[in-house]
């Protein structure tokens, strides 16, 4: 069965959409179940998909903001307009408790892991949050740790690197109309020289841009449709899950909690 | 002049490229690479490796944004000047050559910017077509090599797979109607509604793409990409097995060769973990570089072979893209960041792009993972809502790439592209905010 329904052929209009979505107490989290008896009362209409076309792209805001009916979900939409990312968890988890799934998340995602960079200050850029409140949180934590040797390497691009491989480009310049001191070419040159890093650019950015970038492309505010998946830290398993008291990690047995006793307690 | 285009998905993994009507496109590793000798390798080098421990990389992105431009472009001229690594292909007058290229969905407005400006000014295209891999969809063949996914099921036989009817797709509602009748409607250049997630290297976008245009207001991204899937399986094989903390490109080739997702549940895949299990033999150095999954009907093990087996590893750590929280990252997870962006659309719409999902990216060779993530969506929605995914037979990193090249082919390509004089006339901060950024739309 497709979502698609009922297209005439003879009447199709390809900038028309069908469709059977009309009731506006729907909900989206809600357990399929309760949904079962509405299923069949159904009206049908068309749209004009020119029509829709315009509100998506041309009228503004708060405009915008009305033709995503409101009724859809009020556990999902939300009024309002978080100006930092940790607020989207408040009500759920604490501050402390975001930032270090925030850098750990940052931590797990390094190419090289070894080699962490400045990762305090680029999570303070696209987060909005201080620098230093990241620093002495996750600070506290990896001083439990073991801390892993830190070798910042930095990979530095050889000179003449296109010997190493047969190239077949043209020396330059081909298309010469190109003053060498023109403006122009000053700006080339410094594009392709820059070295700055992410972090210095994101603090360059002006709110509204670092808004639509970084912040609201992840959900505004915490919710969970899907059941909590708890699983032992040791052996995987799903069942009988219990938390070590001193440091959190999840543990399904003794045998498991003396092995994350042993090995892995980061409060031991 | 006009000849065909040149097609590049520019992602941060991989570049894919070629000209627009070659089946598949070349493709080179974005990146350049220090080993424990401290010899550096450019992009494919990297490759022909032989001690790959301790090899770190430097990419010219940043969490998906393209910042170095001194290393993306010598990059580039591996890629462009170097025909004997890429079967003869090379540029030659660049200035009568049109280029097609992706660009990450929300760079900052000045990187932007320079992706224009490197294009015309370093490499002299004499037209440029640019927008994020989701806006090219739209344009992409579905109906070859292409399975779709439905997420009702005939639930009458309990059987594996009753959850989904797998086919090949034939009729989706472009080609059914031209067919039956041709002379009524022309069969359109490209989908009006889709629903576009883009499982890439550096995170995953959720993308409702309308009329060929990314609709912004609703774009989502998890930051669960294949990058911290090796992350979080470099972690797990460090506490259970060895410290392989170090050893990259041998982790990348595992997640590759041995992961999968839960097919129903991680529940249900731990009971059959036994069976499921994989043994991985080690790299020695000599007989293997980069290691090898166990064959028991092949020839014996080398004595000293050290062998890993991975159970619950292989299905745990790509659980965490719909639960987050078992490795303790306290973020949505695949199935919220989809909800949030229905959320955001107009509400009528919403079923229509659940039943116009495309599935794209490197991680969706996962085995199982669109899938799951069909039946695990529509478990969320109301009943009469059909969940319908496309999703790439193989390959699904060169999805892109071809609906890239399948757009370079259109009408609509040809009266969107900048070209040289435009660019000159109105400049680069032009491209940016009126045609190519989301400025444009916003
Ligand atoms: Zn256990
Ligand atoms: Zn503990």
């Amino acid at each position: 069965m497709r979502g698609v329904e009922e297209i005439n052929l003879k009447t199709y209009d390809p900038n028309v959409y069908f469709t059977s979505q009309l009731e506006t107490t729907r909900r989206v989290s809600k357990q399929n179940s309760s949904n079962v008896s509405t299923s069949r009362s159904i009206k049908r209409v068309n749209y004009s998909l020119a029509d829709l076309e315009n509100k998506l792209y041309q009228t503004n805001e708060t405009t915008q903001a009305s033709t995503g009916d409101n009724t859809y979900n009020k556990n999902i939409i939300t009024s309002d307009d978080p100006t930092t990312d940790s607020s989207l968890y408040m009500g759920r988890y604490n501050q402390n408790e975001v930032i270090i799934s925030n850098y750990r998340c940052m931590q797990l995602d390094l190419e090289n892991t070894n080699n962490q960079g400045d990762l305090p200050s680029l999570l303070s850029s696209i987060t909005n949050t201080p620098r230093d409140q990241i620093e002495s949180i996750t600070n506290s934590i990896s001083n439990n740790t073991n801390t892993l040797k830190r070798n910042n390497i930095t990979i530095d691009i050889p000179k003449n690197i296109q010997l190493s491989y047969k190239s077949t480009k043209p020396i330059k310049p081909t298309h010469a109309k190109q003053k060498r001191n023109s403006n122009r070419h000053i700006a080339l040159k410094k594009v392709l020289n820059a070295k700055r890093s992410l972090y210095s650019y994101v603090e360059g950015l002006d709110m509204i841009n670092k808004k639509i970038i970084f912040m609201n492309t992840y959900n505004k505010r915490y919710f969970k449709l899907l059941y909590n998946l708890n699983i032992c830290s040791i052996c995987g398993n799903y069942k009988n899950i219990s938390s070590c008291v001193s440091c959190g990690d999840k543990i399904c047995s003794l045998n498991c909690f003396n092995t994350h006793n042993e090995t892995r307690c980061s409060k031991r | 002049m006009d000849d065909l285009p040149i097609v590049i998905d520019n992602g941060s993994y991989e570049i894919k490229f070629g000209v627009s009507n070659s089946r598949i496109p070349f493709r080179a590793i974005n990146a350049i690479a220090k080993d424990k000798y401290n010899t550096v390798y450019l992009s494919n080098q990297i490759k022909g490796i032989k001690d790959i421990s301790s090899v770190n990389f430097r990419r010219p992105y940043e969490l998906g944004q393209l910042t170095s431009w001194e290393l993306e472009s010598a990059i580039w001229d591996y890629c462009f000047y170097n025909p004997e690594e890429f079967d003869g292909f090379q540029l030659e007058d660049t200035s009568k050559k049109h280029l097609v290229i992706s660009e990450t969905c929300l760079s900052l407005p000045e990187f932007s910017r320079n992706i224009d400006h490197i294009i015309f000014e370093e490499y002299n295209y004499g037209s440029i077509y640019k927008s994020p891999v989701a806006g090219f969809i739209p344009f992409a063949d579905l109906t070859k090599d292409v399975i779709s996914i439905s997420g009702k099921a005939d639930d009458d036989d309990d059987d594996n797979n009753a959850k989904f009817q797998e086919q090949l797709v034939t009729n989706d509602l472009n080609t059914y109607i031209s067919s039956e009748e041709p002379s009524v409607t022309k069969t359109a250049e490209y989908k009006d509604f889709q629903l576009i997630i883009d499982s890439g290297f550096n995170c995953t976008w959720i993308i409702p793409v309308i009329k060929g245009i990314p609709y912004y207001k609703a774009i989502k991204k998890m930051d669960i990409g294949g990058r911290f899937l090796t992350g979080l399986l470099k972690e797990t094989l460090s506490f259970r097995h060895y410290n392989v903390t170090d050893e990259t490109i041998l982790v990348n080739n595992i997640k590759e060769k041995c992961l999968f997702v839960a097919p129903k549940s991680y529940a249900e895949s731990f009971k059959l973990k036994n069976k499921t299990a994989v043994e991985y033999v080690l790299p020695d150095f000599h007989t293997t570089f980069m290691g090898y999954i166990k064959d028991n009907s092949k020839t014996k093990l080398p004595d000293n072979a050290q062998l890993i087996t991975l159970k619950d590893e292989l299905f745990s750590v790509t659980e965490t893209i719909f639960h987050p929280e078992i490795s303790r990252i306290l973020k949505p997870g695949i199935i919220e960041t989809i909800i949030e962006s229905l959320s955001m659309l107009p509400e009528v719409i919403r079923p229509l792009m659940v039943n116009n999902i495309v599935c794209i990216g490197g991680n969706f060779n996962l085995p199982n993972f669109s899938k799951r993530l069909t039946s695990e969506l529509q478990r969320q929605l109301p009943t009469d809502w059909t969940t319908h995914v496309y999703i790439p037979k193989i390959d699904a990193e060169l999805f892109g790439w071809k609906a890239m090249a399948q757009f370079s082919d259109t009408d609509s390509y040809r009266k969107a592209r900048i070209t040289r004089e435009e660019y000159m006339e109105h400049g680069v901060e032009w491209c940016t905010k009126h045609r190519f950024g989301y400025q444009n739309w916003i």
